[in-house]
Order: C-alpha cells, then sequence, then structure tokens
C-alpha cells in the first residue's frame, strides 16, 4: 500500500522529467536536422539542375566554335602582343597618322590575382565555404598600351575612333594633343590604352548559379561584337633564319 | 452478549473510492509514462532517419559537385566566364569616354577660341586645357560654353597671360561627369 502511494508522484517526476529533459531537447534536435535536412535536399535538387544544364551546354560547345573564336579575339586568352602591335599598325595606317612610339606593359594587379589564386586553392575549404569566398565576377587581366601618333587633327579624330572598333576591346584611358613642333596643322596626340584579356581557367573552384542557370549559352553579346567592330590583323611569321645576326 | 455472524455466503466489501481513485491514478501515470517514453524512443528514431537522410544527401551532393567541377565542364565556365565580361566589356565600349570628351569639346568650343593642347585623363576623370584667343569676353564666353555642357561638372579657370603676339593663353581645368 505504502509503495502504491509513492508510484503516482514518482510516475509523475519521471514524465515531467522526460518531458523538459528528453523529449523536449529531442524534439528540438530533431527539428533542426529536419531543417539540415531541407536545405540539404535543396541544394541537392539545385546542384542536380546545375548538372543537366552542364551537361546540355557540353553539349552546345562543339556547336558554337565560330562564336567562341570571336569571343577569344575580343578577349583572348592570352596578352596576344603581336596582334596588338600589328593591329594598331595597321589603323594608324589606315588614318594616316604616324606612330612614333608604342610600348605595352602589363599592368601591376596581374600579380595580386595569382596570389590570391593560390591561397584560394591551398586553404582547404569545402565547397560552400570556396562558394562564398568565390569574387562575384570574374576579371580580366589588364595590358596597357601606349601610343604616340603625328598627324593632323581630323586623322587623328579618326584614328581614335578606328581603335573603338577594333574587334578586342580596348579603352582609351588617358589623351594628350598637343602641337608637334612649329608644324601648324600637325599634331602629337599621345594615349594610354587599356587592352584587357582572360586567362583560360585551369579549375573550377566554385559553382555560381549564373554559368549554370540555363542549359544554353546566350551569345547574342557575339553579334553586337561582330555588328559593331572590325577584324584584328593576323600575324604570321613568313620567312625566317639568318647567318649573320648583325646584318640584313 | 457476543455477537455472532451467522452468514455462510460471500460477503462483498462495500465500495472504497480513495482506493478506487488510487486505482485510476496509477494506471493512468503509468499509461502517460508509457506515452513519454513511447514518445521519447519516436523522436529518437526520427531524428536518426533525417541523419540519415542528410548523410545521403550531402553524399550525393559532393557527388554531383565532384562531377559538374571536372571533365568538360572546365571549358563550359570558361565560355561562359568570357561571355558575361565581353557583355561588359560591349556595353562599356558603346560609351567610349575618350571620344566622348573629345566631341563635347568640340561641341562647345566657341568662335575665336582654339586649343594649343588638350589632356584627358579617364581614371582622374579630369581634363586640361591650353587655349588660344584674342579678347577676354571670349575666354568668359568659353569658359560660359563649358559650364552649359552636360558633359563637364566642373570648370575651373587657370592662369591668363598675354603673349607677344597679342594673343591670350588660358587654362580650363575640367571635370567630366
Amino acid at each position: 500500500m505504502k509503495l502504491k502511494i509513492l508510484i503516482l508522484p514518482l510516475v509523475i517526476v519521471t514524465v515531467m522529467y522526460l518531458a523538459i529533459w528528453v523529449i523536449a531537447p529531442a524534439y528540438s534536435d530533431a527539428d533542426a536536422a529536419r531543417n539540415r535536412l531541407t536545405v540539404a535536399e535543396d541544394k541537392l535538387t539545385d546542384i542536380k539542375n546545375k548538372t543537366d544544364n552542364a551537361n546540355k551546354l557540353v553539349q552546345q560547345l562543339s556547336f558554337t566554335s565560330d562564336q567562341q573564336n570571336t569571343l577569344v579575339q575580343y578577349l583572348p586568352e592570352n596578352k596576344r602582343e603581336e596582334e596588338v602591335i600589328s593591329s594598331i599598325n595597321s589603323i594608324a595606317a589606315a588614318n594616316g597618322v604616324s606612330m612614333l612610339s608604342l610600348g605595352l606593359e602589363t599592368k601591376a594587379d596581374l600579380q595580386e590575382q595569382v596570389v590570391f589564386e593560390e591561397e584560394f586553392v591551398n586553404a582547404n575549404l569545402s565547397p560552400e565555404q570556396m562558394f562564398a569566398m568565390l569574387p562575384k565576377k570574374t576579371s580580366a587581366k589588364n595590358l596597357s598600351a601606349s601610343i604616340t601618333v603625328v598627324g593632323e587633327y581630323a586623322k587623328i579624330r579618326n584614328f581614335v575612333i578606328s581603335l573603338n572598333k577594333f574587334k578586342r576591346f580596348n579603352e582609351i584611358t588617358s589623351l594628350e594633343i598637343q602641337r608637334s613642333g612649329n608644324e601648324n596643322e600637325l599634331l602629337q596626340a599621345n594615349m594610354a590604352i587599356g587592352l584587357n584579356y582572360l586567362p583560360k581557367i585551369e579549375s573550377i573552384v566554385g559553382i555560381n548559379n549564373e554559368i549554370f542557370g540555363e542549359g544554353k549559352f546566350d551569345m547574342s553579346v557575339v553579334d553586337e561584337i561582330n555588328k559593331n567592330t572590325t577584324d584584328v590583323s593576323k600575324v604570321e611569321v613568313g620567312s625566317r633564319g639568318r647567318a649573320n645576326l648583325f646584318a640584313l | 452478549m457476543a455477537n455472532i455472524n451467522l452468514s455462510t455466503g460471500q460477503t462483498t466489501q462495500p465500495n472504497n473510492p480513495a482506493q478506487s481513485a488510487n486505482k485510476y491514478g496509477l494506471i493512468s501515470s503509468i499509461s502517460i509514462l508509457v506515452i513519454a517514453l513511447g514518445a521519447v524512443g519516436a523522436l529518437l528514431l526520427w531524428k536518426n532517419d533525417i541523419e540519415k537522410k542528410e548523410v545521403a544527401a550531402k553524399t550525393a551532393y559532393d557527388e554531383k559537385y565532384k562531377e559538374l567541377t571536372s571533365g568538360k565542364n572546365k571549358e563550359v565556365v570558361d565560355l561562359q566566364n568570357r561571355i558575361f565580361l565581353a557583355e561588359d566589356l560591349v556595353e562599356q565600349s558603346k560609351s567610349p569616354v575618350a571620344f566622348n570628351v573629345l566631341r563635347a569639346v568640340e561641341d562647345s568650343l566657341v568662335a575665336g577660341v582654339y586649343i594649343d593642347s588638350y589632356s584627358q585623363d579617364k581614371t582622374a576623370g579630369s581634363l586640361k586645357l591650353s587655349c588660344v584667343t584674342d579678347s577676354y569676353d571670349s575666354v568668359a564666353r568659353q569658359v560660359l560654353s563649358f559650364k552649359n555642357s552636360d558633359v563637364f561638372s566642373d570648370v575651373t579657370v587657370g592662369k591668363m597671360d598675354l603673349s607677344s603676339e597679342g594673343k591670350i593663353n588660358f587654362l580650363l581645368d575640367l571635370k567630366v561627369k
């Protein structure tokens, strides 16, 4: 009888203990796990869609080779200095200005970019952490050209316009025009031109939503490039080899 | 006189309400305890199942991630990057700053004034002009003309000198919008 009297409060205490210290935390843990599962499943669905889109994009690679060539010409994989020299020379000749000097210089930010990428790859981060750290837009490298041309104002003006139609992106960052010596009509123009290039990627360190967002390449930009620009000069080596290095 | 119970049949105990309440209370308590223990078990099983599914989803994600970041997908990423960047550059090249500024100066130059030297810097957003004219009135009209232009936000007049040929050389410092 005494034991029966004790059981009831003991059961009540045990049930309360279970409710507060076991059931509530267990439910909370299970709920948190359910939320994590929802997130994980959403991510899995997202990456499955991206993989499907990637497969479609891979199939399209072989059908877009002409457009890819135009893009690589507009934004090359490397500096392609020889094409810059040849093209600027052609543009100067076509517009009747004499080119007094042409210098090419790689901008300093190239080194910073390389260091950043190496640190990034060696950091041993999870894909999510790497994605969070990824720069939102890929940035191109800069190659700067400094040019001095001499000619009449109208010809220098046309030279400036023609540079903008060059089928490799360029931008005049500074322009100075002044009289060339005592010749009244002749002017000398010094200009700095920024040219971009985008090295081919060596590895994919993150999956951007934009890149695999659709299963089709949007090549409309190529039409715009073709419409507004003229071709880059093709350079050929020609004959080579010489017995005397110090004579023609 | 002594009381003697002569009854030979079964006697029924009268119903004790306290005992009955004790009995039902005990049954109810044990039932609640069993339910609570069942809930604990169910919760643990549920959590275990969710965690297994979560691990499976993460493993599947990692496999898909590896698949997506290897093979020909590198070429896809490279091409997409080039397309996105080219789109920005094409947009940028639609309004070439150097030529726009040159054309704005052409449009703003007043009669009787010509330029001796022109220096434009896109990064600093500045344009320095050395101009020549015959009269101070032309200088004033030229300054006003640049101030009225949509391309320039600020016009600062520098030194004005009268040359030996009777021409006025003046410097202008303009800010490009």
